[in-house]
């Protein structure tokens, strides 16, 4: 399999001298095209800024984020929001929705955002298995939980991006939803052939990927 | 209640941006609040010590009564301070120069004591007392106290000139009226009034106060005092009525506090939508802070306690601060005014102090008010939270739509949403902006639309000079002077028009012929022949009698009278027919003509056409006008070239556009100013919505956009965004704005010329 996603000695550190916090030290991983990996980490353990590091959401303070062999820290700003906007789908915890715009808005918006015509079709297919038909056209104050946040990986999952990216993404939903979500993320990452970076802390859900990368006070301390 | 405060402070001290914000709305809200409220006090106040010095403290003046008229007025209690004035002669000179005889009481009354400069009133027969003006009108320059000086003067139209000599026994300042109409009298004794005008031909005017006895309100004073008139057998119509004054003395200003409520609510009503705006903001973000203060056992009281006491912590900063530049900026501007209109005007007001605790209480608790009303609402919205629905509140989470049909994508489609989604608000913000724009649309066209160029053109109707006879129609005493026979050797002639002509650099001449009208009775009359131009732009202008139109008043020859507005008064109908002679001087015509209408007001008492005048076989050398009109480079030297022309004629006005201009543009600059002023406060409310509204546009919503970012937004993107729905509120506001601004300053304009306040 192809290598991804690597780091190489990825540090991220705030303020200076007694004051320095060491969010991320020298963190050295690879992701294989395809893989479903699980970062696992006690709350302030550095995980949640790794992961905006890989995303490009975040510069790190030194080190290397490769995407494919290509350093994405080495882009332009606007080339870097673009790169994300191709390459990397995000779901956050607080599900992060465009208040003012419908679900099928919401999904479509990074492809809207690239100026690319959408591929309606596959669209279409990632809501049904989403199992969200219903609901293309509410607003998202009118969703529950768990179906916000199946609008959120439907649009992860719409711009055929390289790599997903997920921040708890049940963090904010109850034990049956989780389960649920996590088995619709884990089967459409898979029926669409796409890598999958998830941060936990929930050791049961981690148990569902392929390989788990636990994070001790910035360090990733097994892979 | 020590927590409830220091929560409140706390807040206050941690969502900085909204306090600072919020301190500088509630500034500049009781600085524009004090600086109405003082204002109007000082208006107020500076009119009630002016009006005495401005106007004159006669309440009314009987014009035309006699010795024994006054005798009996002086029998009656209810005037008081009777004084008596009196036309003694006209001076004959260039300008308008005449000899007036004041009383004491009659000089008390009409400030003529504050004139005196130097020396003291006349006394005896051959004592004289005038401006320096007035003198160098009659040939004296430099002219001081016990100076001689020899002038020419006849009691009316039927007298001889003589020539006197008189010794200067005081100078007087120059009046308004004076300067303005260029027109100067001069004071002389009693006894030479006695002199100079026969006993049975003396008629004074007689300046009087009312009694404090009569009962009188602004309103009703002219009609008590004609009444009062009448009963001492004086005519209605020959009592002249010192409004102003009566209108200082008796009352307390209404006029001027109204005009100052309306602009104080104006004021009140956008700055509490400010800060309204601010606050309501800075609830949303912390709207869930306040539903964890709830869930821990807050009341729905306290909460409002909070909100309210964040709010006036605030005031207590911004409010005096506020009053305290406020008074200095209206103690400021005010002198400034003053002495603005006292540098133009010749009557001098004085300066009245500002400094009074009733303006800036009212103004401290119109603030205090503004900020109450502003808190109202999220105070309400604070009390009312539920914890868990804090816990998850978006703003929109009452929106009504809770399914939208479309398939909006990009950046375009991110546009449109947002703007649909905060409709109301959004509507809200642009009427407001839209307001406070037509307000300043308004006022703005209503300085453009003070037209002194028009004003001027209504002295001057074409051109840079105009050059017109000045001719009388009765003087017995020097029949020279009478237009008749003017015209037999008329000034301005073929001969001067070509002289002109050849003038360099004059680039347009234009004449209108004047003749004489001899009614049935033999009394005479003028009229004007109007070219095609003259006559349509006289039918646009003026108020007009009859269907008048120039081709048919040419072919029947018909009468247009020239004072429509005494049309039936003096006994005229349309349609009539009137046995008339006309006259250029040497020949007199007897003809029938029609009256066929009236137009508002023209120099002349009737008007004909052009072809209606050849009719007449009169010379063709009857003129009455000449306007000339050059380039501005030219104006000096041809004006030099003109007066030049007419030097030693005696029977010509000359008068220049431009300076007519100017002394119209002196006179609307007090109201320039003060709109200026105005439009200075509604733009900095203006701007203070807008800053606000989009300040906290982006504050509230940068969760939003750091997600947008998050999926792929460039910031190129994100700033084509928020730069459209900039340009979405810019348009709005100033289609709304123009679509409601321009015609309402239109109406206004109209409205204000109609009630002659412009």
């Amino acid at each position: 399999m192809d290598t991804i996603l690597k780091t190489e000695n990825l540090c991220k550190y705030y303020g200076s001298g007694q004051n320095e916090v060491k969010a991320v030290q020298n963190v050295n991983l690879q992701v294989e095209n395809g893989e479903f990996v699980a970062i696992v980490g006690k709350s302030g353990s550095g995980k949640s800024t790794l992961l905006h590091m890989l995303g490009g959401l975040d510069n790190p303070t030194s080190g290397k984020v490769l995407v494919k062999n290509r350093d994405i820290f080495k882009l332009k700003e606007d080339e870097l929001a673009i790169f994300r906007r191709r390459k990397i789908g995000f779901i956050f915890q607080a599900f992060n929705l465009v208040s003012s715009l419908n679900v099928w808005e919401n999904i479509m918006l990074p492809i809207g955002l690239d100026g690319r015509k959408p591929d309606e079709e596959y669209v279409w297919d990632i809501i049904q298995t989403l199992d969200m038909q219903d609901r293309v056209y509410n607003m998202p104050n009118t969703l529950s939980g768990g179906q916000q946040q199946r609008t959120a990986i439907a649009r992860a999952l719409a711009a055929k991006p390289d790599i997903i990216l997920a921040d708890e993404p049940t963090g904010n939903l109850d034990s049956k939803i989780s389960e649920e979500v996590m088995a619709l993320l884990k089967m459409s990452a898979q029926k669409y052939g796409q890598t999958l970076v998830m941060i936990t802390h929930d050791e049961d859900i981690a148990q569902m990927a392929d390989r788990i990368i636990v994070i001790e006070d910035g360090r990733v301390v097994k892979q | 209640m020590k927590v409830i405060t220091n929560i409140a402070l706390k807040n206050n001290r941690k969502n900085r941006t909204r306090s600072i914000l919020v301190i500088i709305s509630i500034l500049l809200t009781t600085i524009l609040l004090t600086v109405i409220s003082c204002f109007a006090y000082g208006m107020i106040k500076s009119q009630k010590v002016n009006a005495e010095a401005i106007y004159g403290s006669w309440y009314g003046a009987l014009n035309g009564v006699t010795e024994d008229d006054i005798s009996e007025i002086n029998k009656r209690g209810e005037f008081k301070n009777i004084g008596r004035a009196a036309y003694a002669a006209e001076v004959m000179s260039d300008g308008n120069l005449s000899l007036y005889f004041f009383d004491e009481t009659a000089r008390s009354l009409t400030n003529t004591d504050d004139r005196l400069k130097r020396g003291r009133f006349p006394e005896s027969a051959n004592e004289i007392a005038a401006s320096e003006e007035f003198f160098a009108v009659a040939g004296y320059d430099n002219v001081q106290t016990g100076d001689t000086v020899i002038l020419s003067s006849r009691a009316d139209l039927n007298s001889k000139y003589e020539e006197e000599e008189f010794v200067v026994c005081g100078i007087l300042a120059e009046t308004d009226t004076e300067v303005n109409t260029d027109t100067y009298s001069a004071l002389i004794s009693e006894e030479y009034l006695k002199n100079k005008v026969s006993e049975e031909n003396q008629s004074y005017i007689a300046y009087f106060q009312v009694s404090d006895s009569v009962e009188m309100t602004t309103d009703s004073a002219e009609e008590v005092i004609k009444e009062l008139a009448v009963k001492c057998g004086i005519p209605e119509d020959r009592v002249s009525i010192n409004n102003y004054y009566i209108l200082w003395q008796l009352d307390p200003g209404i006029e001027t506090i109204s005009t100052c409520a309306i602009i104080a609510i104006m004021v009140i009503v956008f700055s509490a939508v400010v800060i309204y705006n601010i606050f309501q903001i800075g609830l949303v973000q912390k709207i869930r802070e306040y539903g964890k203060l709830k869930a821990i056992g807050t009341t729905g009281r306290q909460l409002r306690k909070i909100v309210f006491r964040e709010g006036m912590s605030l005031a207590a900063v911004g409010i005096p601060l506020g009053a305290l530049l406020g008074y200095f900026i209206a103690e400021g501007t005010y002198t400034w005014l003053i002495d603005q209109s006292n540098s133009i005007n010749v009557a001098q007001y004085e300066t009245v102090s500002l400094l009074n605790i009733l303006p800036i209480s009212v103004a401290i608790l119109l603030s205090v008010l503004t900020v109450w009303l502003a808190l109202k609402k999220p105070m309400r919205i604070a009390a009312g939270i539920s914890p868990v629905e804090a816990m998850r509140y978006q703003e929109d989470i009452k929106g009504k739509h809770s399914v939208r049909k479309r398939k909006n994508t990009g950046v375009a489609g991110l546009i449109r949403a947002g703007l649909a989604q905060n409709r109301k608000r959004n509507v809200a913000t642009i009427l407001t902006m839209g307001v406070s724009c037509v307000l300043f649309i308004v006022i703005a066209n209503f300085i453009g639309n003070i037209d002194n160029e028009y004003d001027a053109r209504k002295e001057v109707e074409h051109g840079q000079f105009e050059i017109s006879l000045d001719y009388r129609l009765r003087d017995t005493a020097y029949p020279e002077n009478n237009l008749e026979n003017i015209l037999l050797d008329n000034p301005i002639n073929e001969d001067v028009i070509e002289k002109i002509k050849a003038i360099d650099g004059v680039t347009e001449v234009k004449t209108r012929k004047i003749f004489l009208v001899y009614d049935e009775n033999g009394n005479k009359q003028t009229c004007a022949v109007f070219d095609r131009e003259d006559f349509d732009n006289e039918l646009t202008q003026s108020k007009i009698l009859g269907d008048l139109d120039y081709d048919i008043a040419g072919e029947n020859g018909g009468f247009i009278y020239g004072w429509a507005n005494f049309f039936d008064e003096n006994g005229y109908s349309l349609g009539d027919t009137m046995k008339i002679a006309v006259s250029d001087g040497t020949q007199n015509v007897d003809i029938s003509v029609p009256v066929i209408g009236a137009v508002g007001s023209i120099d002349q008492d009737w008007l004909i056409t052009e072809e209606a005048y050849n009719k007449l076989g009169l010379s063709s050398e009857t003129y009455g006008y000449i306007w000339v009109d050059c380039a501005e480079k030219d104006r000096e030297r041809i004006s030099g070239e003109i007066s030049e022309l007419f030097l030693d004629e005696e029977h010509i006005d000359i008068t220049e556009y431009s300076e007519v201009l100017e002394t119209s543009r002196l006179s609307t600059r007090m109201v320039r100013l003060a709109s200026y002023a105005f439009l200075i406060i509604i733009g900095v409310i203006g701007f203070m919505n807008m800053a606000n509204t989009m300040i906290t546009s982006v504050i509230t919503r940068r969760q939003e956009y750091g997600m947008l970012q998050a999926v792929g937004m460039t910031k190129r993107q994100l700033n084509i965004m928020l730069q459209a729905e900039g340009m979405v509120f810019t348009v709005g506001t100033v289609l709304s704005a123009s679509v409601i601004g321009i015609p309402l300053g239109y109406v206004l304009f109209k409205y204000g010329k109609a009630n002659g306040f412009m």
